[in-house]
């Protein structure tokens, strides 16, 4: 008998995360693969990989359910065909409770932007999330680490070293960037550089998102920043307690996305709209035009698969997107699929 | 200068601006509605203003630039609403007449209108007086028609928006209840200028809305919206918000309306400062410029309506609102009402917008469930 397995998707600003759960909720096969320009290929070739991994593991495996969520949700669910397309906030805090059922407050922090749960008896009672700058994310700490020369993987360890974290201000990274080339060329050590950075990040986190509002233990620490020791040890002596970093932490959102997706499959009853791993072997292509239809000038986006349009967004009246009315999208993907598994 | 030659251009407040347009009509001018924001508009007036200025502003420099630059060879009086009190709002015009010029347009003049501030011995006159400025000379009894008829038109077009947005969540085929709507707010703009026609055709219109088939049902998560005024307003300021939480399934309100905000703020009602004593006390007791102590005053307001959460959408830097953020972090802990604060600029990727909206829309069925489950729980116990 093939594995029955979930699919969920999570295409954040710099990475994109795919992973496959099994009935159990465990997860099977994971991959944390940098998003680079063109999401629909990091997907596709992200799903490849952890096809190949698996079927040489399980042999032939069915996928039951398909869930998508990050930033390129909306893209990645129509390419492949999502049952669920989920924002990343509730993704996150459906897999850390899964993980620790007891959780009260979850930091996550991610490419391009920062939030903070807040959760009370299982259920998100409040959230926040950075507002208009990136500082203290992990791209910029990405685009540090190659200033200084050493790679991201280090970043932790080099705090961790520092005898007396400088100072650095936290909330513009300009101001921030030219903090630490004053104190580099003052004869600062790189180490202290870091361990400044990652309590100044802190610092600014903690300020910018948790204003007022009380943080209870048990704290969750997850996103792609996680895995930097350093700031895990800042977020600890800032917040008083432990910091649970949780074994998955780079793949909480798909690991959510992808448990919410099977829940909903098994509320619903329904088939699941996957279009099978053919999908990675078709050509898709988006484009960009400007509706001129009413002075609102819309920005129109469209997705193209094999020379036929799947879908539309971006229009403010629904001239575009109403063509496609999800009923009529499910129906063809059915009979799309069948085209597919026949070739 | 004769009257006719005249045009008045007045900003966009969502679907009002048929309202604004029927006022100068009956007055005898001509009216040039600016087209509504779009990434033509925001491209000249960003890169026309300071860059600390407010986004509504850039948003209405880019809208009058644009009908400036296409009608070259009409005499324009650009209508501009404008606060007397602390915060940028209040110089508005000079900075509009300063900028245009300095563009090379002469075609114009900025009037604008304001409310009515103390000491009233001073307050009315100076009311009147922009007023005058801003219609010229008439009969009184004109002027008195055209309030009425523009009033009337603002009344229409508001209860058809509720209607509107009370009815996506509960309609049965998607998008059914918009296409009425639009129709209707196209009747409303062409209505001829007499309150029982307008009266007519409103209720021709809300029948026909609602007989579009529908569920009806009370269990919807319920948010309210408050904020800047312009933002708020105007539907192309803000991404469609309220349209996107109505698909989303939620009972959505605006707390700021023309009509409430005119009656409120120009006119200033009784009800409007007994609801402000309770900001008074414990939160704000000055006014601070645009609408910083209205959002707090409509926060709590909608809590004591049994509304799950509130929306605050403010242009990125605006003062009042600003302040009224970090306020409102108090509020929502001693009201027990989740608040969740957008900052609008020249964005139009909306991918971070829905997001926030979505997890807010997620986390209050959430936070109801809860609610509901405690309910069940007393109850047994009780029992």
């Amino acid at each position: 008998m093939s594995k029955r397995v979930a699919l969920g998707i999570d295409i954040g600003s710099v990475t994109t995360k795919v992973v496959f759960i099994d009935e159990n909720d465990e997860i099977v096969e994971g991959l944390y693969i940098r998003t680079k320009g063109n999401p629909i290929d990091t997907i596709k070739a992200g799903m490849i990989e952890a096809y190949n991994v698996i079927s040489s593991k399980y042999g032939d495996i069915e996928v039951i359910a398909v869930g998508t969520t990050g930033s390129g949700r909306q893209l990645a669910g129509v390419v492949v065909g999502a049952d669920i397309i989920k924002n990343e906030i509730s993704a996150h805090a459906y897999a850390a409770i899964h993980e620790v059922p007891d959780v009260s407050t979850i930091f996550e922090i991610g490419g391009q932007d920062s939030k903070i749960i807040f959760i009370r008896n299982g259920a998100v009672t409040d959230f926040a999330m950075n507002t208009v700058c990136a500082a203290g994310t992990g791209s910029f700490l990405d685009h540090q680490a190659e200033r200084i020369g050493i790679g991201i993987e280090q970043f932790g360890e080099y705090a961790l070293r520092a005898t007396n974290p400088v100072r650095i201000a936290g909330r513009c990274t300009v101001f921030a960037e030219s903090d630490m080339i004053h104190k580099q060329q003052m004869g600062a050590t790189p180490e202290d550089i870091i361990a400044g950075l990652a309590e100044s990040l802190v610092r600014n986190y903690l300020n910018n998102l948790a204003r007022g509002k009380e943080l209870l233990p048990k704290f969750v620490f997850q996103g792609g920043v996680s895995e930097n020791i350093g700031i895990v040890k800042a977020f600890e002596n800032a917040v008083g307690a432990e910091v649970i970093v949780p074994k998955n932490n780079k793949l909480m959102g798909a690991w959510g996305v992808a448990m919410l997706a099977k829940r909903e499959i098994e509320i619903t009853g329904q088939r699941t709209n996957f279009k099978g791993f053919k999908v990675t072997e078709l050509e898709h292509k988006t484009r960009v035009f400007y509706c001129d239809g009413c002075a609102n000038n819309c920005e129109v986006y469209e997705v193209i698969e094999n020379g036929e349009t799947i879908a539309y967004w971006g229009d403010r009246c629904g001239k575009w997107s109403n063509r496609l009315t999800s009923k009529v999208r499910r129906t063809e993907r059915a009979d799309r699929r069948e085209e597919i598994s026949e070739k | 200068m004769s009257r006719k030659k005249i045009t008045y251009t007045v900003p966009r407040m969502g679907y009002t601006y048929a309202a604004f347009e029927s006022f100068f009509k009956i007055l005898g001018y001509d009216v040039i509605i600016p087209e509504p924001t779009n990434t033509e508009t925001i491209k000249e007036g960003v890169s026309n203003s300071p860059e600390y200025m407010c986004f509504p502003f850039k948003i209405l420099l880019g809208q009058f630039e644009r009908v400036l630059e296409k009608n070259p060879d009409r005499y324009f009086k650009v209508v501009s609403l404008e606060s007397y009190g602390p915060c940028r709002f209040g110089y508005y015009s000079p900075l509009y007449y300063k900028i245009l010029r300095d563009k090379g347009f002469t075609n114009f003049e900025i009037v604008n209108i304001e409310g009515i501030y103390p000491p009233l011995y001073k307050g009315i006159p100076r009311f009147f007086k922009k007023l005058i400025k801003l219609t010229g000379w008439h009969a009184p009894w004109t002027i008195v028609k055209a309030f009425v008829i523009a009033g009337w038109k603002v009344y229409a077009l508001e209860q058809l928006e509720k209607k509107l947005y009370y009815l996506i969540p509960r309609e049965k085929v998607t998008g059914s209840t918009e296409k009425i709507f639009n129709a209707a707010v196209e009747r409303i703009r062409n209505a001829p200028n007499k309150v029982k026609s307008i009266k007519k055709i409103l209720n021709e219109e809300l029948e026909k809305m609602e007989k579009n088939p529908h569920v009806e049902r009370d269990d919807l998560p319920k948010i309210g919206l408050v904020g800047e005024a312009y933002i708020l307003m105007d539907y192309s300021n803000n991404l469609d918000i309220e349209k996107k939480l109505a698909y989303m399934g939620v009972d959505v309100d605006r707390s700021l309306r023309v009509t409430n905000w005119s009656l409120d703020r120009i006119i200033k009602v009784k009800s409007h400062k007994a609801h402000m004593l309770e900001v008074n006390k414990g939160y704000l007791d000055f006014f601070i410029g645009g609408d910083g102590q209205e959002s707090i005053m409509n926060t709590i307001l909608y809590k004591k309506a049994g509304y799950d959460g509130v929306i605050q959408a403010q242009p990125f830097g605006c003062l009042p609102e600003t302040a009224a953020k970090e306020i409102l972090t108090k509020v929502s802990e001693d009201y027990d009402i989740p608040v969740l604060s957008l900052a609008f600029d020249e964005q139009t990727g909306e991918a971070g917008f829905v997001t926030r909206l979505e997890a807010f829309v997620d986390m209050i069925k959430s936070r109801r469930q809860m609610k509901k489950e405690e309910k069940k729980e007393s109850v047994t116990v009780e029992g």
